[in-house]
């Protein structure tokens, strides 16, 4: 990994005890899993975000804010593969991701919730979820997956309820659910999630994000990236909070909570107007 | 009115020394001499016979002088001459802010130097109550 | 920030806090760019592009601010917040007439108490201690800062703030403070006092000294702890942006942890500007990372230090400076408090209403007392025929600065000829 960016005192280890980045001891978060250092993408001409830095470690869950148009988005499908352009550095578990289609980087282990959903409405929610797990399929994984599955029904009951039904006949919330249930199928070490409460009631977005915290609780890593501040820095360790392609301020998520300039662009706002009539 | 000149001095051994030396060389006798002095500084007042050769010659070494108008007043040379014009300023609200005596070469007579303040009022006193004022040619004749 | 922060803060990853500091460092400057005129501009005067930092290295593409860039912005030039969201207000004596004022908002001061808080509780303060503070009306707010701290740490506080060395010595000894906080020059003076009434400090209940304001020499330390029986601990501050453990010892007294969670430190050449090799002397520059009210961009702090590069047995990953005597800019410290002739001359005039031409200054430092001695020579226009004008001129500016300062000042009046070298405005240290 390219380190030229360290200072001389910080490359290399400094505790004699002769390994790499993996042999320090202080991780209280556990290892740096997602670093981004500068990134940089444009739509043709506009700068959709501009050397934007951000990181998250093993374990935590990263909220990252800000309005529409922001450029939060742009982010995920930056790292996600889906957005050829970017300049900067990605790196997932100190490995670059430039240059990689969005399968390998999948098979690194990273899965994507995207936003509105995107999950296949003429199929059943069964092959849904199957079809999340297609890469293990390939590797012939079929017990693994099908433990995988018992589990997601168990976290979803929704979903083992309907899991026969067509999947566009599922309602905003549980929709949401499969997606984020297709998602780990991939049994991916870091979630990405875009907007998962966009379109959905209240009580929904609680269950929504009660069910990332249990999540992030058992060990998975989690980026989510919303317009509700609110209901994302409640689950959230660290946040971020990205203003026309510029990150403005990184904080602990409780921080964030309190700051007076937070609360006045993003918190307490009415969010009927995001959700585009839908539920 | 009779010119004065103040120097200022710094209350440390051979200043004072230093000063008489440089008038003394430059010919200049001084007639009349007060010092007023704090722990740290003085200011020294001189009536001398060439006030402008006097200034001009401390202030090329460096001291810092400055011309102040006060009256010489002829004193009847006995007992009370001084009280009584003290009297009559203070009857007439006028401040005496300093005031030192002058060597007269001549017999019977005593001149004091006053500042007054205000000056104008005192001189005004002075001259009612029909006392000798010394302009500065006189002192410098003497 | 919460409590896991405060302990992570000290002990992160090292590469993790260089990500985690490029993370801050760009928001800061996003932020100070697009809400504070004063860096937009600078930055364009400069051709600074923001987005054009991408490693820590690359700060050295931003101008620095100084000190009178402080001073002149007065009032509110440099809040990157609405004054509404500004919920305390510091002010520190500036360069001229104007003093630099500060702002913090609610969360910046729940920072700065976490920072005093853990330099504190590193030199061992805690529930069961009485802390006396005995710093100047100039370090006042560092004064608060210590007491915020103490109290979360639940200890007792007795805050007092010019006091005769009398009182500071009954009150130490009736009220069994058992931490002390002041300056080291305050505290030798202070000790010097004791000792010479026949106090022996085995029945006092002073164990540590928390000493800021100034560094701490080693024959000073070594003075201290062998005259009282305590251990000495050393912490660094910046006065314009308050407070104080910006820089704190650890147990192993070598060196000061620089809060690197929450600045980046940079040591730079005070003349070109450019950053010193690692290890080598040269002045302490600061950017904050996790202020809200007042961000600073590469402040040049004059004081001097050098980076310990080796790391630290105590575990921390903060890096450690030492502080060296001697200050970089025309500023002398007096009992901790930074006083640049800029600021003695300004007040001067206006008191006696006219700039004076001859002048110097001299720190004085004696066995109880320090403070700063001015010369004002006495040229045509300082001079009076009347004792009474002089000395009232004596008294009135050493009443203004004393009073403006924050420290002692005596004046003296000199003759023209007797102050000295011309150039040499600074005279040294008098004993």
């Amino acid at each position: 990994m390219k380190r030229s960016w360290l200072p001389t005192w910080a490359r290399g280890n400094r505790n004699g005890t002769g390994e790499g980045r993996d042999g320090f001891p202080f991780l209280p978060h556990g290892r740096a899993m997602l670093e981004i250092r500068n990134l940089k993408c444009y739509y043709g001409k506009i700068q959709a975000l501009s050397s934007v830095t951000l990181s998250v470690a093993e374990g935590e869950l990263v909220a990252l804010i800000g309005a529409n148009g922001s450029g939060k988005s742009t982010l995920l499908q930056a790292v996600c593969g889906l957005l050829p352009g970017w300049e900067g550095e990605i790196l997932f578990k100190g490995e670059s991701l430039k240059g990689l289609a969005p399968p390998p980087i999948v098979a690194r282990g990273i899965s994507m919730v995207p936003e509105g959903r995107l999950i296949f409405g003429p199929l059943s929610v069964m092959d849904n979820l199957r079809l999340g797990a297609y890469l293990r399929y390939r590797q012939r994984d079929h017990f693994g997956i099908r433990q995988d599955l018992d589990r997601m029904f168990v976290m979803f009951p929704v979903l083992a309820e309907r899991s026969k039904q067509a999947a566009g006949t599922l309602s905003g919330g549980e929709q949401q659910m499969l997606s984020i249930a297709r998602a780990l199928m991939a049994r991916p070490r870091l979630l990405l999630l875009d907007e998962p409460s966009m379109g959905l009631a209240p009580l929904v977005v609680k269950q929504i994000f009660k069910t990332l915290a249990q999540l992030r609780s058992q060990g998975l890593t989690i980026l989510v990236v919303e317009q509700n501040a609110q209901a994302a820095l409640a689950i959230a360790e660290r946040g971020y909070v990205l203003e026309t392609g510029r990150m403005v301020l990184t904080a602990g998520a409780a921080e964030l909570l309190e700051d007076e300039e937070v609360k006045r662009a993003y918190l307490g706002k009415d969010y009927s107007q995001f959700t585009d009539g839908r539920e | 009115m009779a010119e004065q000149i103040s120097v200022f001095l710094e209350n440390k051994a051979g200043r004072l020394a230093e000063m008489a030396r440089i008038l003394a060389d430059a010919s200049i006798n001084i007639r009349a001499l007060s010092l007023a002095d704090t722990s740290d500084f003085g200011v020294l007042r001189l009536i001398v016979n060439d006030p402008e050769k006097a200034r001009t010659v401390l202030k090329d070494n460096g001291f810092t002088v400055r011309r102040t108008e006060v009256a010489a007043v002829e004193l009847e040379d006995r007992p009370g001459g001084l009280l009584a014009v003290l009297d009559l300023m203070d009857d007439a609200g006028v401040n005496i802010e300093y005031m030192y005596a002058y060597a007269s070469p001549r017999g019977g007579r005593a001149v004091m130097i006053f500042r007054f303040d205000p000056m104008e009022k005192g001189l005004e006193v002075i001259e009612k109550a029909g006392l000798p004022l010394m302009e500065g040619t006189d002192l410098q004749a003497w | 920030m919460l409590e896991t922060d405060v302990k992570t803060g000290q002990y992160m990853d090292p590469a993790q806090r260089l990500q985690r500091q490029l993370e801050l460092l760009q928001a800061t400057i996003n932020r100070a760019h697009g809400t504070v005129p004063f860096y937009k501009n600078r930055f364009m005067e400069n051709r600074a592009e923001p987005s054009s930092v991408e490693s820590l290295d690359s700060i050295g593409r931003l101008p620095f601010t100084y000190r009178k860039d402080l001073a002149e912005h007065y009032p509110y030039g440099l809040f990157a917040v609405p004054l509404r969201d500004i919920v305390r207000i510091h002010t520190a004596p500036g360069l001229g007439v104007h003093p630099v004022v500060s702002g913090y908002t609610r969360q910046d001061l729940v920072i700065w108490r976490e920072i005093a808080t853990r330099a504190l509780s590193t030199a061992g303060l805690g529930a069961s201690d009485i802390l006396q503070i005995c710093l100047d009306p100039g370090l006042a707010n560092w004064g608060r800062d210590y007491k915020d701290a103490a109290e979360a740490l639940g200890a007792s506080v007795i805050p007092l703030t010019s006091l005769s060395m009398e009182k500071q010595r009954m009150i130490l000894a009736d009220y069994k403070t058992s931490v002390l906080s002041t300056t080291p020059t305050f505290a030798v003076q202070l000790m010097n006092t004791l000792l010479a009434s026949g106090v022996n400090p085995n029945e006092l209940a002073l164990r540590t000294l928390v000493l800021a304001g100034e560094p701490l020499t080693p024959e000073t330390r070594q003075a201290l702890e062998e005259g009282l029986h305590l251990t000495a601990w050393s912490h660094y501050g910046l006065s314009e942006v308050p407070g104080p453990g910006l820089a704190f010892e650890c147990e192993e007294h070598h060196g000061l942890h620089l809060s690197e969670d929450h600045f980046l430190a940079e040591i730079v050449d005070p003349a070109s500007g450019t950053p010193v090799p690692e290890g080598e002397e040269g002045e302490l520059t600061l950017t904050t990372l996790t202020t809200r009210a007042f961000p600073l961009i590469r402040f040049r702090t004059g004081d001097r230090m050098r980076l310990i590069p080796e790391p630290c047995p105590c575990g921390r990953t903060l890096r450690r400076v030492q502080w060296l005597p001697g200050r970089l800019d025309d500023t002398v410290l007096i009992r901790g408090v930074k006083v640049h002739q800029d600021q003695i001359l300004s007040h001067m005039s206006r008191v006696l209403s006219l700039v004076p031409r001859h002048f110097r200054f001299r720190p004085v430092r004696g066995e109880t007392a320090s403070g700063l001695e001015v010369w004002l020579g006495v040229d045509n226009d300082v001079f009076s025929d009347e004792v009474k004008i002089l000395e009232g001129r004596v008294q009135a500016v050493s009443a203004a600065l004393s009073q403006e300062l924050g420290v002692p000042v005596s004046v003296r009046l000199k003759e023209t000829t007797q102050m000295g070298p011309e150039n040499q405005k600074w005279m040294p240290e008098a004993l």
